[in-house]
């Protein structure tokens, strides 16, 4: 193994030399250690001495460095004007468009004044009863296929010994003003419809059948 | 006058439909409905509350909503101690098929429908990475299912679990007060299936609405006041127990 | 019914955020406190970890690297994730992720590493051969000079890099705490401390990890262990570990004195669901027991093979403990309702995307990310070269 003066000519001692002992040597150990004392000093000296120029020549790697850094950021902003969709911010920090797709969602309820525009007579009944706020989707499903395009679909009618036994099913629980009953000792098993009608279940003689 | 009523009645959903794809990017649904005319919310009102199970119900069928997650949902509680520290609380399946019949016991029950709050300072829509979730001008908290990434940042931080992650479309969803009804001049599918009138669907903004006399004559309250998030719905005779 | 104890909103029955983001506060936490151990030689010139300085940089690069993984997978919709470059939202805690790490990532980490190495990676790109030159040659970015005063240069950038870096760690990590504390609507998380504790575990595990790593490694090589690098690291360790767990305590005793609505919830969990996490391996396993280890070392003059022994298991166990410490909080967060009236269960899957292997392989992939830095880019003087060259 040769013995040679260190590359760095600063340094006054002499290294083993091959490239990876110039890495790795217990010497160059030694050697940086040196070098950053007089680094500094070496710094200050040349910023003072040497110009723009000569710093720029040894530290132009750092310049690469920004100057990627700076590339990203440039292809950033422009890949972000194509990507960010056209309607965010028009409100606020969102999608404005997504307004509009949300309003458009399909409707499954009708809602109670399209069934009454065609069904007058039952509202004529309805509306004299206790169920008179009940609407009539609240019994009869989701029905704007129907409303849409009446003869397309027929509504199926709801089986009474379910839907009424929901609401009317006595129960601690409920508000004491409320009708309920336990409905197996109250109809012994009879449909609700026996005595009440739907639409005004009072049991006078406008409710019974 | 019904015939013609039935005919505007039917053919306005489709009018605002083809209107929207005339106007592509206008975000009202109806032609003469403005944002900013509208601040949403809503009255619900306990003492009416008979835990029927409708609303989850027609919730779930308006919405598509996905078995196992809630936009709205029914709590059923017993309060028996004094002090309101330990109610007993159930909600079975969201109480969408009613509850089971309590038996007649010492202390009070009631019913408390819970849903988005809509909260005018939402904790939710400020946590959100990248603007997924909103309020809108006409204050209702939307989710953009086309620009949510799933994070679920914003359901841990809603104080009301009120949001979950749609299990098949991976984004965050909740109650929306049936925003494509309410902009057509119909009222949410909850509000609409509820027999008892228990839960009605309010606009601030319309001086005939009667919800301003209604919190002008009835103490009401919001979910969980202290967390200072603007809810906007209201509740009639809460009592101190609930959650 | 399924897990559930007690009432719990239909929506919390199911736990959100699963292991996947149990880790990545984790493996952050091991990248901050990696770059502090590195700095604590850079600028406040603790000569005596210098051996590990090379190694924590590549630690804190390897673990970097993996951190966004457990995230990306989690996500229901990764391909969207770039809108929170494109669209981050100011109010959210979570968008600054990507704007910090990008930050963290290229202008410290990999600018600091790549300033320290470039000397060796000119070196390297003129003497190695084949596919392996052309990588060096890209990483000098077409610069061969390696002048005093370049290198001169590079120091000084170096140092202010390394200062800025230091903030710029705590930011990396304080953030997710902010973003855990930052959340009004969960009481185990909702804190002003979070921060600050997510940040002093943070040190904690990153100082032990890269020590147990040295240690590991310098045995791999058949190297001597530097012990006064691994007592000055011990020290820094014992004394950053003490003020974590003041923190954690601190936190604890104002929870139980104040007692809000909150206390009974979150103490039923503690004592019950969280017991063996929390309490044992936590505070005790994870805590205590290497204070006390680390304590006495710091107290007694013990033989070499002891302190060896007892800074090996004592790193272990923190790793473990600050891994506990990470669950508690996230999944600890979940298993509570909202209501304060019930508990669910997490059920870890093993083999979905939010698994368990998943996480297994998240947690192992940055040791094989470490072991290809540590080949491309040697931390440490080769000692066999050394004795070739005292035969010389």
């Amino acid at each position: 193994m040769l013995r040679v003066r260190c590359v760095t000519s600063a340094c006054d001692s002499t290294h083993i030399q091959t490239p990876e002992m110039l890495l790795y040597g217990e010497a160059y150990e030694k050697c940086s250690k040196s070098h950053l004392t007089a680094s500094r000093n070496l710094l200050a000296g040349s910023l003072r001495g040497y110009g723009f120029m000569s710093f720029f020549k040894d530290a132009k790697h750092l310049f690469v460095f920004a100057g990627l850094f700076v590339l990203a950021f440039l292809v950033f902003l422009v890949v972000r004007h194509y990507v960010v969709p056209k309607s965010f911010g028009e409100y606020g920090h969102y999608r404005g468009a997504s307004i509009g797709e949300i309003a458009a969602r399909p409707i499954k309820f009708a809602g109670h004044q399209a069934c009454e525009s065609c069904h007058s007579d039952v509202l004529d009944v309805k509306s004299k009863g206790k169920h008179a706020h009940v609407n009539c989707e609240a019994c009869h499903g989701a029905l704007e296929k129907h409303a849409d395009d009446p003869s397309a679909m027929t509504p199926v009618l709801p089986d009474t010994a379910v839907l009424c036994a929901r609401c009317h099913t006595a129960s601690a629980a409920k508000p004491k003003g409320f009708p309920q009953v336990v409905p197996a000792d109250h109809s012994t098993g009879l449909p609700c419809e026996t005595c009440h009608k739907p639409h005004s279940p009072a049991m006078d003689a406008g409710g019974a059948k | 006058m019904n015939i013609s009523r039935r005919q505007i009645l039917i053919l306005l959903p489709a009018a605002a439909v083809a209107w929207k794809s005339v106007l592509a990017g206008t975000p009202e649904a109806s032609p003469n409905y403005r944002m900013t005319d509208h601040w949403w919310s809503m009255l619900i009102d306990i003492p009416k509350c008979i835990g029927c199970g409708n609303c989850v119900r027609a919730c779930q069928t308006e919405n598509d909503v996905p078995d196992g997650s809630f936009r709205t949902w029914v709590e059923r509680y017993h309060v028996t101690d004094e002090n309101m520290i330990s109610p007993q609380v159930i909600s079975p399946d969201g109480g969408k098929e009613g509850f089971p019949v309590a038996q007649e016991d010492a202390g009070k029950y009631f019913f408390v429908p819970k849903m988005c709050n809509h909260c005018a300072d939402s904790p939710c829509t400020q946590v959100c990475p990248v603007g997924a979730t909103f309020i809108s001008p006409d204050g209702v908290v939307l989710i953009d299912p086309k620009y949510c990434l799933g994070c679920a940042y914003c359901v841990q931080a809603c104080p009301y679990g009120c949001r979950y992650i749609h299990p098949e479309k991976k984004v965050a969803d909740k109650c929306t007060l049936c925003y494509h009804r309410i902009t057509k001049g119909l009222t949410t599918a909850c509000c609409e299936a509820c027999p008892t009138g228990a839960r009605q669907l309010a606009d601030l903004k319309n001086p005939n609405d009667p919800i301003h006399e209604f919190l002008k004559t009835h103490s009401v309250q919001v979910l969980k006041p202290q967390m200072a998030t603007g809810a906007k719905v209201f509740y009639n005779d809460m009592d101190g127990s609930v959650r | 019914m399924n897990g559930v104890e007690g009432f719990m909103y239909p929506n919390e029955i199911g736990l959100q955020w699963s292991v996947l983001i149990v880790l990545y506060p984790y493996i952050t936490g091991l990248v901050a406190g990696a770059f502090i151990l590195a700095s604590l030689e850079r600028v406040f010139r603790v000569e005596a970890v210098k051996p590990t300085y090379r190694l924590a940089l590549l630690t804190a690069l390897a673990f970097l690297l993996v951190a966004p993984l457990p995230l990306v997978l989690h996500l229901g919709h990764p391909f969207r994730s770039p809108e929170m470059y494109f669209t981050p939202h100011s109010t959210s805690a979570m968008a600054m992720f990507g704007y910090v790490y990008l930050w963290y990532l290229m202008a410290v980490l990999v600018l600091e590493i790549w300033l320290d190495y470039r000397r060796e990676i000119v070196l390297l790109s003129q003497s190695s051969k084949g596919l392996l030159r052309l990588v060096y040659r890209v990483m000098t970015l077409g610069s061969a000079n390696i002048s005093e005063r370049s290198l001169a240069i590079d120091e000084r950038v170096g140092y202010i890099v390394t200062l800025v870096g230091i903030p710029s760690a705590f930011l990396l990590h304080g953030y997710v705490g902010f973003i855990f504390g930052s959340i009004k609507a969960n009481p185990w998380w909702s804190s002003p401390l979070m921060p600050v504790v997510f940040i002093f575990s943070a040190m904690v595990s990153g100082i032990a990890g890269v020590m147990v790593l040295y240690m590991a490694i310098s045995k791999l090589r058949k190297q001597a262990i530097d012990m006064r690098c691994v007592d000055t690291i011990g020290m820094y360790l014992f004394y950053i570990f003490i003020i974590d767990f003041s923190l954690e305590m601190l936190d604890l005793i104002h929870r139980i004195y104040e007692a809000d609505e909150s206390f009974r919830s979150l103490n039923f969990m503690v004592h019950t669901q969280l017991y063996f996490s929390h309490i044992v391996v936590q505070i005790f396993l994870g805590t205590l027991l290497p204070i006390v280890m680390l304590g006495v070392t710091q107290v007694v003059k013990l033989p070499e093979i002891a302190r060896k022994r007892i800074y090996a298991v004592a790193g272990c166990l923190t790793l473990v403990g600050i891994f506990a410490m990470r669950w508690n909080v996230v999944i600890g967060g979940q298993l509570f309702s909202k209501s304060f009236l019930g508990f669910t269960t997490y059920k870890m899957s093993l083999v979905t995307k939010e698994g368990l292997l998943p996480a297994i392989f998240l947690t192992l992939l940055p040791l094989a990310f470490l072991w290809v830095l540590v080949k491309l880019l040697p931390p440490w003087s080769e000692k066999s070269v050394h004795e070739a060259a005292a035969a010389d």
